[in-house]
């Protein structure tokens, strides 16, 4: 199986180039696709250029060199608040956007200045409320919530605006186990009502588990791009970028013949595959 | 450019110490401040830029400090000929007489305000921010200002990157900074403001935490530190310089009253 390209492209990187003022160049001619209902793990080392490239996405920087294009319409044509009515992005740590006295109100200012009208506003709000469970949040102030809930809470408010194309920085970081399985569900729900999804991440598991097309970026090039299953059984290569498939999957690949290069992504896959066949015999 | 002023050197002024440093800072801003006279004040400003670039501070750091000093100065330059009024008169704006004289007094202005900023560069370019707080310190301020002092600098950099953050991570909600009309963009900034304050705030308090879980507080008579300073015989010389240097500026300035004789107005 491989990625599907039937579907409509909602975001098209051409020969993508990004240099810094200070001369470095972060983004090496970059030639990306991203269709209608992709749920995508960008994996890459600290500094290979995920932030840069997705800051590409949303209009926080432009290319010097190559173009971008959004749903077929070159960016360069956009203003950063058409973008994000499209390209909604999620940045690393929620206080660096929290500022209203109430959730609500958080989740409107998206909406505002995206230009909906009141009616719209109410409705996106109650909505991002109720996919994110934090309607009984609504009236708290969300600079004191936990920590949690104020990830939540910086999710939802780019969700109000609701885009086509959801992108979230690491979006995990800092949760325990219960609330990250609860965000990822919440996220994994968006993707199967249609909402694309760009996911960073460090960690495997997560990408296993929940993305269906994995990407990985090596000092400013694309070097793998494929389904997630594909690109996490290409354990050479990710060895080559420092990074280590969940233990699953060099484990089933020292259990497998050799011509097999596509392993169990998960727990549940292994033991379907090793265990219950083994059993069956 | 990072926030950082701090430039990485060995020169004669880096190896200064800083108390000396501090000490000639303030020596070339009273300098700049009591001298107002076109020939002189260009006279200390050259001789600050060539004393900096003696010590190895590089171009870009003087092309940043006259950059930030243009607006005022130009300002400084265009009002100051209203105001002040001396020899050759040009023309007339309704009743005010705009002369030579205003002109140059008010361009030997704007020197003197480049000057002032050069002259807390000499300090803080070629002085590693703690030395500055241990110099502070060292000079009887109590501990806990020169502490707060020192994560006061320490915090720049790090607040300006994330005057960064909080605006791109606005703008991703569609925030659009308008160019034109000034009262909607200061209203635009709120949200900026606001998350950065609460960002603030509650960093501070981790903060406060890491102080405290260190012993911060903790009352201790004598307590020592891990890089200390101490005067060496060229700091006493170069001490000496300075404070004579002065004595004698103020002597013939102040005391004396000495008119510059190159005045050609
Ligand atoms: N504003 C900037 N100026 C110069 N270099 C930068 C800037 N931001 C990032 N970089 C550099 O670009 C590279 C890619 O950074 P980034 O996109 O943040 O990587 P990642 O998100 O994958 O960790 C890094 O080497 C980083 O040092
Ligand atoms: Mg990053």
């Amino acid at each position: 199986m491989s990625i599907d390209t039937t579907k409509d492209p909602v975001l098209q990187a051409i020969g993508l180039e990004h240099t810094y003022d200070n001369g470095f160049q972060a983004l090496k001619g970059i030639d990306l696709t991203i269709y209608r209902g992709d749920y995508i793990g960008l994996i890459g080392q600290n500094g290979s250029g995920k932030t840069t490239m997705i800051k590409h996405f949303n209009g926080l920087l432009r290319p010097t060199k190559g173009k971008i294009l959004i749903n077929g319409v070159d960016e360069a044509t956009m203003t950063i608040g058409k973008i994000s009515k499209q390209v909604g992005f999620v940045f690393q740590n929620p206080d660096h956007q929290i500022f209203c006295p109430s959730v609500s109100e958080e989740l409107a200012f998206g909406p505002k200045n995206c230009g909906m009208s009141p009616g719209e506003i109410k409705d996106s709000v109650e909505d991002a409320l109720e996919s994110f469970k934090i309607t009984e949040y609504a009236n708290h102030p969300p600079a004191i919530l936990g920590f949690g809930l104020r990830r939540k809470v910086s999710l939802a408010a780019v969700f109000s605006c609701r885009p086509t194309v959801f992108i979230m920085d690491e979006p995990t970081v800092g949760l325990d186990h219960r609330s990250a399985r609860e965000l990822l569900d919440i996220v994994g729900e968006l993707n199967s009502n249609g909402c694309t999804i760009i996911l960073i991440t460090h960690d495997m598991r997560v990408i296993c588990e929940n993305t269906k097309r994995g990407i990985v970026l090596r000092s400013g090039k694309l070097i793998l791009d494929g389904t997630t299953r594909e690109v996490m059984s290409n354990i050479e290569m990710l060895e080559q970028t420092q990074i280590r498939p969940p233990q699953v999957i060099e484990l089933s690949k020292e259990l497998s013949p050799p011509d097999v290069r596509e392993f169990p992504l998960t727990t549940d896959e292994f033991i379907k595959k090793f265990i219950k066949a083994k059993k069956a015999m | 450019m990072s926030f950082d002023f701090y430039v990485k050197a060995d020169s004669w002024l880096h190896r200064l110490d800083p108390r000396v440093k501090l000490v000639l800072a303030l020596v070339l801003m009273v300098a700049a401040m009591i001298v107002r006279d076109f020939w002189l004040n260009l006279f200390l400003l050259v001789g600050m830029i060539l004393m900096l670039a003696s010590a190895k501070i590089p171009k870009n750091r003087f092309v940043w400090v006259l950059k930030l000093t243009v607006p005022v100065t130009i300002m400084i330059i265009i009002l100051w000929p209203f105001f002040y009024h001396s020899g050759y008169v040009f023309f007339h704006i309704g009743p005010l007489p705009i002369t030579f004289g205003g002109l140059m007094d008010g361009v030997a202005m704007a020197f003197r305000i480049i000057s002032l900023c050069f002259a807390c560069c000499s300090l803080l370019f070629a002085t590693d921010q703690s030395k500055i707080v241990r110099a502070c310190v060292k000079m009887g301020m109590p501990y806990k200002y020169g502490l707060t002092l020192a994560i006061a600098l320490r915090y720049l950099p790090v607040f300006f990157g994330i005057i960064t953050m909080v605006t791109e991570a606005q703008n991703a909600r569609g925030l659009d900074i308008p160019k034109k009309n000034i009262m909607k963009k200061i209203k635009s900034y709120m949200p900026i403001l606001t998350a950065m304050l609460i960002a603030g705030l509650r960093n501070s308090d981790n903060m406060s935490n890491a102080l405290e879980t260190r012993a911060f507080g903790a009352s201790v008579e004598n307590r020592t530190y891990y890089s200390d300073i101490t005067m060496k015989t060229r700091d006493y010389i170069a001490m000496a310089i300075i404070l004579i240097g002065m004595a004698a500026f103020i002597y013939f300035f102040v005391v004396l009253g000495v008119e510059v004789p190159l005045q050609f107005y």
